[in-house]
């Protein structure tokens, strides 16, 4: 009797374990034998690539979005007047552009082309989603990358009300014109930027809000289209027909997965579940060691921001002081060793690969100011030499409260700042870890003592970095206001000729740094890897962070 | 046969002694530890859980270095002589960090778990008890506090505490008592309809005495269970917080953040992953086991 | 009972009501606004604010909210700014739902069978077995668990997909993983309430009326024994299906889970508020079910509830 419960009992254990395994083997070897194979039945390589991506788009429509995924898509379902790849702008659908000796007129002429469902493009559709782009009743944060034409602004803030007044027209269904406020040396290659990208006022009056929520819902001009959209699972893009160069276009279909955890990405790349990923800090050693990783600028310059406001503030404007912290960071050490995903160190402040007058600017103007690797001594002296200044014995000054985002390697830089500054000067600090949008609230309310920052660039010249320090940016919050800089950098805006440009912008980045709210500690990198017969893929600080409109497999 | 009736007197009610319970009350807890200390498993885990005490004040003694001192040039070294438990990826010695995390961990799931018990404990027996309107009003109190999304609470806390371990058991414990009050107002309410409680209402015992005395002891049983379980769910949740970014205060650390970080590295460093998550599941094991022990002790029914 | 069950449902559209009411006014005390950005001039901020009327006053967003929601319009996301919530509900939910049933059903299969081997088997070998393998599943963290679920029998083994929701075979790890906790939780609380139950005195008079030891323990001893069990079934489900942020992230199943916790993390309001709505109705709707259940199962609850 006994032995007949118990048996029973485990009878039904192991009939639930039984069916539970069963279920699941039999279901895993029908994927198995669905699994794609880079390989297709006729041996001639199948041209589909599968990638990950952290995170869905946010919205596609061109005018409203924002973010780096949408950016990536978008670069791959429409074109703008020209297009950025590899480092270099490529004709789009402008198969030609004049620009005008004063540098305030662009003329592009457009190729005659159509949409992915037949219907013409014309210089209309990019007024119109120009426009759009600035109208007050499409509340588009982006509104302000159109500041640069003629009355962009003040139509965008309701100024003026006609939109013919802004300075953009289309001349014939060919021919567009813009008309600067100012010359703008970035201008040609933000035509190719999401914002300026065209979208179809048609679909747009049927779809209203909703408008490229779905595959259905917005209309193609780049290399590809939507074939199917699972929300928060993957995007599959498939050869657009009607794209102008579609003879270039070699892949057929794009699967994107959304995968938003790092070690899953890389797991399902190990299962040849992707074609290529992006590897997180942890795994660049092992795929170095294997040789499979490869590194990537990511344009990103890291810098521990202070704020001149307030008591603490009073302490932080001392530039000796400021120095002293900078040459107790080990920047090498902490690329080195903590990072190891091909940082390299800060010695300046402009990220290096940015374009300069032709070629680039670290080349045209070198600068090497702060130091690869902590210099204990020079620290200790430049301490002493604030404490004199500020009348303060090294027991007067605070814990500084040093803020940073929720990102792992920001708290990772954080805590390493903290140790290195405590081990060499005897600074404290105390760490406040935020989400990232508190972190951001407490950096737009100026409420912070140091900060754990970066910038990343939004398109390829030194004016991007340099301008958020100005008086007027919303981005600084930091108290440091000087009329001296905000004249060189209104001076370069306006300023036509390239080389007194380049010479005004490298004053304002040594003037930024000995005087600046700031000191840079890195230029950030990134690492991937891929399979080896995926080619002509490119990831690039500028533009769309990972470009395989061309790509192929061998 | 003969009884004389003067040998009777008429003693009155007496409300008190009507419900005396006669035993000796420290028998009570003799008892308790008589079935404890024979319970091998628990008395295992006790041991464990001392020795887990011990070294989580003396742990980070007994290496020169300190938790939170960086050595760039030696990160993510392996577990050995030089380095009992390894490096992380900043060079410090996870030893150290093990033991700091221990004390904060525990800390989080002793406070948070004691703390949303007792509030439970409180709450749920109040609402069973009197049970009505007020019971009405309680239970959907709690409806509305377990549907208002979790992180609200803990990002609100954490804008106004800052980061620290009393924010995190505030937090944790801000939402953990509304499941506790449920259980401990089913049971009680379940009690109330049993012979027992009947009778003690009738031999005229008080609201408090009938909770304190009856009712409260009868839950312990489902509330230690659970108890047991809040411990390692406060932990869990402390770690959940870490997973998205808010928690402990670096360069202070705790389990739930080391295992958090040592899954990112699990297929390089592995021994990043396995030390902590060996301390927590252990620690879980004995907390639970000891748990059991003591309910098995506790539990006045299971008493012959 | 139908009166019960009406007045219950009264309660509950109070008690969301309720919910909204303070999940509104407090998301607005959360720094920051959905278009936190550093680079945004404050003209075109000002737009953007206007445009999903996040200017006007807070009482008459409230009621303009209520407004839309009588419409059942729970309104765009403010982050996905071209979906609506009701979209990302329909789209996301099933998912949820599929994964948390999933999870729910292995946690009763094994928690109960788990629970009613320990406590058949009290203080013996098989008692300590069962308990511990539950106890394992409470004792490893589900992001630990999950991770190595997905390493050993994905990307090493080859078992299972790595991660997504295409098919059946994707579910079965992130099921699991998902439910090892709640396995524990049912197995201890349905052994601690056998225990209790063989000690009471219906099952000694069954046991007197000479019933056979099976009949008592099926007719008897689990089905009371299943009552606790039952009460936490509906939170438990619920969190199942609401706390999968974890599972899903690591699995990168396209669920709830992940919205729930980036309209947080990003403040993305009108979200935040579809999603609690959704969910506390669905909590309530479950409690109200479990109910119903509770009162079928055990007449003594009906007849009391039903009287007062």
């Amino acid at each position: 009797m006994v032995l007949f419960r118990k048996s029973s009992w485990l009878l039904m254990l192991l009939l639930v374990v039984s069916f539970m395994l069963a279920a699941c083997t039999a279901e895993s070897g029908d994927t198995d034998d669905g699994k794609k194979e880079g390989i297709a039945d006729d041996g001639e390589t199948e041209q589909v690539l599968r990638m990950a991506m952290e995170s869905e788009p946010e919205v596609l429509d061109p005018q409203v979005s924002t973010d780096t995924y949408s950016i990536i898509v978008n670069n791959a379902i429409l074109e703008g007047l020209v297009r950025f790849h590899d480092g270099e702008i490529i004709p789009g659908i402008a198969e030609e552009w004049d620009i005008s000796e004063d540098g305030l007129t662009y003329t592009f002429h457009l190729r005659e082309t159509t949409w992915s469902d037949g219907k013409d493009l014309t210089a209309e559709d990019f007024k119109d989603s120009f426009i759009r782009l600035l109208d007050p009743e499409t509340a588009s944060a982006y509104a302000y990358i159109g500041y640069y034409v003629k009355n962009a602004a003040a139509f965008n803030q309701g100024e003026i009300t006609d939109p013919d007044e802004v300075g953009v027209k289309a001349i014939d269904p060919y021919t567009l014109e813009f008309t600067l406020e100012n010359p703008t040396k970035q201008f040609l290659s933000l035509t190719s930027f999401i914002s300026y990208l065209p979208s179809d006022a048609e679909k747009i009056e049927e779809f209203g809000q909703s408008y490229s929520s779905s595959p259905e819902s917005m209309n193609y001009n780049g290399p590809f289209v939507i074939d199917s959209w699972d929300h928060q699972e993957s995007i599959v893009l498939k050869k657009n027909p009607n794209y102008w160069n579609k003879d270039e276009i070699k892949l057929d279909e794009v699967e994107i997965n959304i995968v938003a955890d790092n070690s899953t990405a890389v797991g399902m790349y190990e299962t040849g579940d992707i074609d290529m990923v992006t590897l997180g800090r942890e795994f660049i050693e092992k795929y170095e060691q294997s040789g499979d990783a490869e590194f990537y600028n990511a344009g990103t310059t890291a810098f521990l921001q202070y704020s001149y406001n307030g008591e603490v503030g009073e302490i932080l404007k001392n530039s000796n002081f400021r120095n002293a912290l900078s040459y107790a960071i080990n920047r090498q050490g902490l690329v080195e060793g903590v990072l190891k995903n091909g940082s390299t160190p800060a010695e300046r402040y402009i990220m290096p690969d940015t374009l300069g007058k032709e070629g680039l600017f670290a080349e045209e103007y070198p600068l090497s100011v702060f130091p690869t690797e902590n210099d204990n001594e020079k620290a200790q002296e430049y301490l002493d030499k604030a404490l004199d200044e500020l009348g303060m014995t090294k027991d007067e000054l605070p814990a500084f409260e040093l803020l940073a985002s929720d990102r792992p390697d920001d708290r990772i830089i954080s805590e390493a700042l903290q140790d290195m500054f405590d081990q060499t000067l005897g600074i404290k600090t105390e760490i406040t870890i935020l989400p990232h949008d508190q972190r951001l609230q407490r950096l737009m309310d100026g409420e912070f003592e140091l900060m754990w920052a970066g910038w990343g660039p939004d398109y390829n010249d030194p004016m991007t970095y340099l301008e958020i320090f100005t008086a007027s940016s919303t981005y600084n919050t930091t108290g440091f206001e000087s009329d001296t800089y905000d004249d060189l950098i209104n001076s370069a805006s306006v300023e036509a000729d390239v080389d007194k440009r380049g010479d005004l912008l490298f004053e304002a980045e040594q003037y930024l740094i000995e005087e600046g709210p700031m000191t840079p500690v890195y230029f950030e990198s990134g690492a991937w890897a891929k399979s080896g017969s995926l080619q002509n893929v490119n990831r690039s600080p500028f533009g769309a962070e990972v470009d395989f409109v061309f790509g192929y497999f061998e | 046969m003969d009884i004389a009736k003067e040998k009777f007197r008429h003693v009155g009610k007496d409300n008190e002694k009507g419900e005396l319970i006669t035993r000796k009350s420290d028998s009570f807890w003799k008892d308790v530890w008589r079935r404890l200390s024979g319970n091998k498993a628990a008395m295992f885990s006790l041991v464990f859980l001392v020795l887990l005490l011990i070294m989580a004040i003396v742990g980070p003694m007994m290496t020169p270095q300190s938790y939170n001192v960086n050595d760039l040039m030696n990160t993510n070294q392996s577990p050995g002589k030089e380095h009992w438990f390894g490096t992380d990826s900043l060079g410090r010695e996870l030893w150290d960090r093990v033991w700091i995390g221990a004390r904060v961990s525990i800390a989080i799931g002793f406070m948070a778990a004691i703390f949303q018990t007792i509030i439970g404990l409180i709450i749920g027996g109040i609402a069973g008890f009197y049970g009505g309107r007020l019971d009405m009003f309680i239970m959907r109190f709690i409806d509305v506090m377990i549907s208002i999304p979790y992180l609200i609470f803990v990002i609100l806390i954490m804008v106004i505490m800052g980061s620290g371990i009393v924010p995190i058991v505030i937090a944790i414990a801000l939402t953990g008592w509304l499941e506790m009050a449920r259980l401990v107002r089913g049971q009680i309410m379940q009690l109330k309809n049993e012979e027992f409680i009947i009778s003690a209402v009738s031999l005229g015992a008080g609201s408090l005495r009938l909770i304190f005395k009856h009712l409260i002891p009868n839950t312990l049983g489902v509330v230690i269970v659970s108890l047991t379980v809040a411990i390692p769910n406060a932990i869990f949740a402390e770690a959940f917080l870490s997973f998205i970014g808010i928690g402990i205060k670096p360069p202070m650390t705790s389990w739930g953040q080391l295992a958090d970080i040592g899954m990112q590295v699990m297929q390089v460093y592995p021994y990043q992953l396995l030390i902590p998550a060996v301390f927590i599941s252990l620690t879980m094991l004995a907390l639970q086991l000891f748990g059991d022990g003591l309910r098995d002790a506790l539990d006045p029914k299971l008493r012959k | 009972m139908l009166k019960y069950f009406f007045q219950r449902f009264l309660i509950a559209c109070v008690t969301i009501l309720i919910l909204i009411t303070v999940t509104f006014f407090l998301i607005q005390l959360l720094p920051g606004d959905p278009f936190l950005d550093p680079k945004l001039p404050v003209e075109v901020k000002e737009n953007m604010m206007e445009y999903y009327g996040l200017n006007d006053p807070l009482y008459m967003q409230y009621f303009n909210y209520l407004g839309n929601l009588f419409q059942g319009d729970l309104g765009y996301s403010l982050k996905y700014k071209n979906l609506t919530v009701n979209e990302v509900i329909m789209d996301a939910f099933p998912k949820s739902v599929e994964l948390g049933l999933y999870a729910l059903l292995i946690s009763i299969l094994f928690g109960l069978t788990l629970g009613i081997i320990a406590a058949l088997e009290h203080n013996k070998k098989l008692d300590f077995l069962s308990m511990f393998i539950a106890l394992i599943g409470i004792s490893v963290p589900a992001f630990i668990i999950g991770g190595l679920f997905q390493y050993f029998f994905a990307v090493k083994l080859h078992l299972f997909p790595v991660a997504q929701w295409q098919g059946f075979s994707y579910t079965v790890l992130p099921s699991f993983a998902l439910a090892l906790g709640s396995v524990a939780l049912i197995a201890r609380l349905m052994r601690a309430s056998m225990l209790e139950i063989v000690s009471t005195d219906y099952v000694k008079t069954a046991d007197a009326k000479g019933l056979s030891r099976g009949q008592i323990i099926l007719r008897h001893q689990i089905r009371n024994a299943v009552l606790p069990v039952l009460t936490i079934l509906g939170p438990l489900l619920a969190n199942l299906v609401t706390g999968t942020f974890v599972i899903e992230k690591i699995f990168a199943v396209p669920g709830l889970g992940k919205y729930y916790v980036e309209s947080m993390q990003t403040l993305d309001y009108t979200m935040i508020l579809g999603l609690t709505i959704f969910f506390g109705s669905f909590l309530v709707v479950v409690n109200l079910l479990i109910d119903f259940c509770y009162g079928i199962i055990d007449p003594r609850i009906r007849t009391k509830k039903a009287g007062g």
